[in-house]
C-alpha cells in the first residue's frame, strides 16, 4: 500500500484500469476456454450423437425393410406370383444398405465406441448380405432350401439390430454423459466465473478507492494547508500549520515546497508585524506630540522598507523643523495666548521652537515699541481732534461764502441773458441786407450772362464773315482760273472772260463788305466786353459786400454762440456752486463724523497707551 | 432349369423306383470319391465331382468348404458358392454347420430333416468326410427308402 503512495499521479491513475484490465482479460480467456469446451460438447452433442441416431434409425430402417420383403417374396413365390420385381428390388436395396454402411464407416462423426460396432456391423451385413442373395439364387432351384437358408439369417439380421441397440445405448449414455459433464463444467465455470469476477470488483473497487484516497487526501490536505496558508496571508489567522506530507508523488513534493514558502512567509511576515509594532508605537509618539521617535525593526518586504525609510526621513525631518517634542511648543504658545511671553522652549533645536522663542522676544520687542507708539498716537490724536475742530469753522464758513456767490452768479446770468436777445436782433438786421445784395448779385449774374451771350453771337457773326471770305477767296482765284481758260480759248472766251471779270469785281467787292462788317462786329464786340467788364466790377462789389456781411454776421454769431456759452458756464458754475453747497453740507456732517472718530481715536490711543503700560508692566515684571 | 428339374424328378423316381441306395453304397461312394480327391489335385477332384462321376442311383457327392460354402456339387451346381453356414431346417438344426462338425472327425454320420423342391418333408442320412481340413464331401440318402425297408 506505501508503494501506492509513493507512485506518481499518472501511474497510480492507469493503475486500477491496467488491473481492471488484467482482471478483464483474464476472465475473457478464461470464458473463452469454456465456452470453447462447450462448443465442443454441443458439437459432439449435436452431430455425432445425432448422426449416430440418424444412421442407427436408418440402419434399423433400411434392415427392416429387407427383411420383411424377404418374407413377403417367399410368401408370393409360395403363391406363385411373379417375383423378379420384387426381387430386382431387393437385390438394389441389400446394395443400398451396404453403400450406407460403407458411407457410415467413413463418415467422422462415428464415436471411437461406436466404430468398432459399425465395423461388426458391417461384416455381419456382408454375411447376412450374401445369404440373402444367395437364398435368392437357391430359390430358383429350391425355394425351401433357400427359405431354410433365409431363415438361417436371422441370426445375422438379430446380431445387426443387437449391434444397432448396443451403438444406439452407448451413443445415448455418451450423450448423457457429455451433457452432464457440460453441464457441470458450465456450472463450474460459473462458479470460477462468478468467484473471479467478485475477486476482480473487489480488488478493482479497492485499488480505486486505494487510488483515489492516495490522491484526494493529500490533495485534501494540499487545500486546507493552501486555505490555512492564504487565511493566514490575509491575516484571517494568527499561526498556520505545515501542510502534512504523506507520499512522495507530485502532490508530496508540492506540499513540501509549499510548506517552505509557508515557512519563509511566516518569517517574513512575523518580521513585517515587528516592523509595524514598531511603526504603531512611533506613531503613537508622534500623535502624542514626540517626534523624536525611530523605527528600529528592519522589516521583510520593500514597500514596508521604503515605508520605514519615509516615515523615519519625515520624522527626521519633523524634528528639524519643528522639534523634538510638539508639546513643549503648544505649552509656549498656549502660555503666549495668555500674554504671557516670559515663557520659552529650552534646548530649542527644531525651527519651530526656534521661530517660537524668537516669535516671544519680537512680541515683547514689539509691545514696548507700540507702547511707544499708542503714547505718540495719543499726542497726535489730540492734535487732530483741535484740527478737526478748526475745519468745522472753517467749512461753516465756507458754506456761507457759497450761498453769497450763488446770489451773485444770478444776477451775472440774467444780464448775460439780455445781451444775447440784442445780439440776435442785429443778427436779423445783418440778414435782410445780405438778402437784398444776394438779390443785386443775381441781377448782376444775369447781365453778365446776356453780355457772353452776345459776345457768342458775335464770334458766330465773325466765323460767318470768314466762311464769306474764303468764299471769296475762292471765286477770286475762280475768276483767275476762268479768265485763265478765256484766254486759253481764245476768241471763244471772250465773252467767258468778261464773266470772269465780273465774277473778280463781285468777290473784291464781297470782300469789302465783309470787312466792314468785320469792322462793326468788332466794335460791338469791344462794346460787350466792357459791359462784361463793367458788370463783373458791379458782382466783386456786391461781393465784397455780402462778404463784410457775413463777417458780421460771424461775429455776432459768435458772441451769441459765446455769451450762450457764458451762460451755460454760468449754470454750470451755478450748478458746482449748488454742489459745493452740498458738498460744504456733507463736509459740515464728516467734519462731525470725523469728529467723533478723533473723539475715538484719542480715547483707543489712551487705551492702547494704558494697555501697553500694563503689559509693559508684566514685562517689566518677567525681564 | 426345367430340364434340370426334370432330370432331377426323373433320378428321383428312379430312385424310388430301382432298388434303393443303402449305406455302405454311400459310404463307398464317398470313400471313393475322397480317395480320388486326396490322389488329385483340388480342381481335379472338384470337376470329378462336378461331373457327376461318382453317383450311384440318387446318391451324388456334394462338397462344401469349413465356412458352409459350397465348392463342388455332382447334380445340384447351382450350391456352388453359395453359403449354407446359416441355413436351419425344420427342426432347426444348422445342417451344414453340423456336417462341418462331423467333417472335422474326419468321417461320419449325420441324419437331418430336408425339403423336396415340390415341400416334401424327408429324412436324410448323409456320410461326410475330411479331404484336406479345409473342406469335406458327402453323400446323403433318402430314409424315406430306410423307412420303407
Amino acid at each position: 500500500m506505501k508503494i501506492i503512495d509513493n507512485l506518481n499521479i499518472h501511474k497510480k491513475i492507469t493503475l486500477t484500469p491496467i488491473v481492471s484490465i488484467l482482471f478483464m482479460l483474464i476472465i475473457s480467456i478464461f470464458s473463452y476456454t469454456n465456452l470453447l469446451n462447450e462448443k465442443e460438447t454441443i458439437y459432439d452433442l449435436v452431430k455425432v450423437k445425432m448422426h449416430t441416431v440418424e444412421h442407427n434409425s436408418k440402419t434399423t430402417a433400411l434392415l427392416r425393410l429387407i427383411n420383411g420383403n424377404m418374407y413377403k417374396i417367399f410368401n408370393l413365390k409360395s403363391a406363385k406370383f411373379d417375383t423378379k420385381k420384387i426381387i430386382l428390388e431387393q437385390e438394389t436395396l441389400l446394395k443400398d444398405l451396404e453403400n450406407y454402411f460403407n458411407e457410415v464407416s467413413k463418415c467422422p462423426y462415428v464415436e471411437e465406441a461406436n466404430k468398432l460396432h459399425y465395423a461388426n456391423m458391417a461384416k455381419i451385413y456382408q454375411l447376412y448380405k450374401k445369404v440373402a442373395l444367395d437364398s435368392l439364387e437357391i430359390m430358383k432351384f429350391n425355394e425351401h432350401v433357400s427359405f431354410m437358408l433365409f431363415l438361417g439369417s436371422d441370426e445375422l439380421y438379430n446380431d445387426i439390430v443387437k449391434h444397432l441397440t448396443k451403438s444406439s445405448t452407448i451413443s445415448n449414455e455418451q450423450s448423457l454423459k457429455a451433457y452432464e459433464d457440460s453441464m457441470s463444467k458450465v456450472s463450474n465455470a460459473m462458479v470460477m466465473l462468478f468467484i473471479l469476477m467478485a475477486i476482480a470488483l473487489v480488488a478493482s473497487v479497492a485499488l480505486s478507492i486505494k487510488v483515489s484516497n492516495s490522491i484526494k487526501i493529500p490533495l485534501k490536505n494540499l487545500q486546507n494547508g493552501l486555505l490555512d496558508f492564504f487565511k493566514y496571508i490575509s491575516h484571517e489567522k494568527d499561526s498556520v500549520e505545515p501542510i502534512k506530507v504523506f507520499s512522495h508523488d507530485e502532490i508530496g513534493e508540492m506540499s513540501k515546497i509549499i510548506n517552505s514558502h509557508i515557512k519563509k512567509t511566516q518569517e517574513d511576515m512575523e518580521q513585517d508585524s515587528h516592523m509595524i509594532t514598531n511603526l504603531i508605537s512611533c506613531v503613537e509618539d508622534v500623535n502624542n506630540g514626540l517626534l523624536d521617535g525611530k523605527i528600529k525593526e528592519e522589516p521583510n518586504q520593500k514597500e514596508l522598507k521604503k515605508v520605514k525609510e519615509i516615515f523615519n526621513s519625515m520624522l527626521e525631518n519633523l524634528e528639524d523643523k519643528i522639534g523634538k517634542d510638539i508639546n513643549q511648543i503648544l505649552k509656549t504658545l498656549d502660555d503666549y495666548s495668555i500674554y504671557n511671553y516670559e515663557s520659552s522652549i529650552t534646548n530649542a533645536k527644531g525651527k519651530v521652537e526656534v521661530t517660537v522663542n524668537s516669535l516671544g522676544t519680537t512680541i515683547q520687542k514689539m509691545l514696548n515699541e507700540n507702547l511707544n507708539n499708542g503714547q505718540a498716537l495719543k499726542e497726535k490724536a489730540s492734535t487732530l481732534f483741535d484740527s478737526v475742530d478748526t475745519l468745522e469753522e472753517n467749512t461753516t464758513k465756507q458754506k456761507e461764502l457759497v450761498i453769497e456767490s450763488t446770489f451773485e452768479l444770478k444776477a451775472l446770468t440774467d444780464n448775460l441773458h439780455k445781451q444775447v436777445v440784442n445780439s440776435s436782433l442785429i443778427a436779423s438786421h445783418s440778414d435782410e441786407v445780405n438778402s437784398s445784395a444776394e438779390k443785386g448779385t443775381t441781377f448782376a449774374n444775369s447781365t453778365a450772362r446776356a453780355m457772353d451771350n452776345m459776345k457768342r453771337m458775335v464770334d458766330e457773326i465773325n466765323k460767318s464773315i470768314e466762311i464769306i471770305d474764303n468764299i471769296v477767296v475762292q471765286t477770286n482765284i475762280l475768276s483767275l482760273n476762268a479768265s485763265v481758260e478765256a484766254v486759253s480759248a481764245g476768241d471763244a472766251g471772250k465773252g467767258f472772260s468778261v464773266v470772269a471779270s465780273e465774277v473778280r469785281n463781285l468777290a473784291s467787292q464781297s470782300s469789302n463788305a465783309s470787312n466792314e462788317i468785320k469792322k462793326i462786329v468788332n466794335k460791338a464786340k469791344d462794346r460787350a466786353d466792357e459791359g462784361k467788364k463793367i458788370v463783373q466790377e458791379m458782382i466783386d462789389g456786391y461781393k465784397i459786400l455780402r462778404d463784410n456781411i457775413d463777417s458780421t454776421m460771424t461775429i455776432i454769431s459768435e458772441n451769441t454762440t459765446i455769451a450762450n456759452k457764458q451762460d451755460k458756464n454760468i449754470c454750470n458754475i451755478n450748478d458746482i456752486v449748488s454742489e459745493l453747497f452740498k458738498q460744504s453740507s456733507k463736509t459740515t456732517s464728516i467734519v462731525s463724523k470725523t469728529h467723533s472718530i478723533a473723539d475715538e481715536t484719542n480715547g483707543i490711543a489712551k487705551k492702547i497707551v494704558e494697555d501697553v503700560k500694563k503689559l509693559n508692566k508684566n514685562l517689566e515684571v518677567s525681564i | 432349369m426345367r430340364s434340370f428339374f426334370i432330370v432331377l424328378l426323373v433320378s428321383v423316381i428312379s430312385l424310388s423306383l430301382s432298388a434303393s441306395s443303402s449305406k455302405e453304397e454311400t459310404k463307398l461312394l464317398v470313400e471313393q470319391t475322397a480317395k480320388f480327391c486326396k490322389t488329385h489335385t483340388k480342381k481335379e477332384c472338384f470337376e470329378a465331382i462336378d461331373s457327376d462321376r461318382f453317383s450311384k442311383d440318387e446318391l451324388f457327392i456334394f462338397a462344401f468348404n469349413y465356412d458352409g460354402v459350397g465348392v463342388a456339387n455332382g447334380r445340384i451346381p447351382m450350391l456352388i458358392g453359395k453359403d449354407l453356414w446359416y441355413l436351419i431346417n425344420p427342426d432347426g438344426m444348422h445342417v451344414f454347420q453340423e456336417q462341418i462338425k462331423v467333417a472335422k472327425q474326419k468321417e461320419g454320420w449325420l441324419q437331418y430333416k430336408w425339403k423336396t423342391p415340390k415341400g416334401k418333408s424327408i429324412e436324410k442320412l448323409s456320410y461326410i468326410m475330411d479331404i484336406d481340413g479345409k473342406f469335406y464331401i458327402g453323400s446323403g440318402l433318402t430314409l424315406k427308402k430306410l423307412e420303407a425297408n
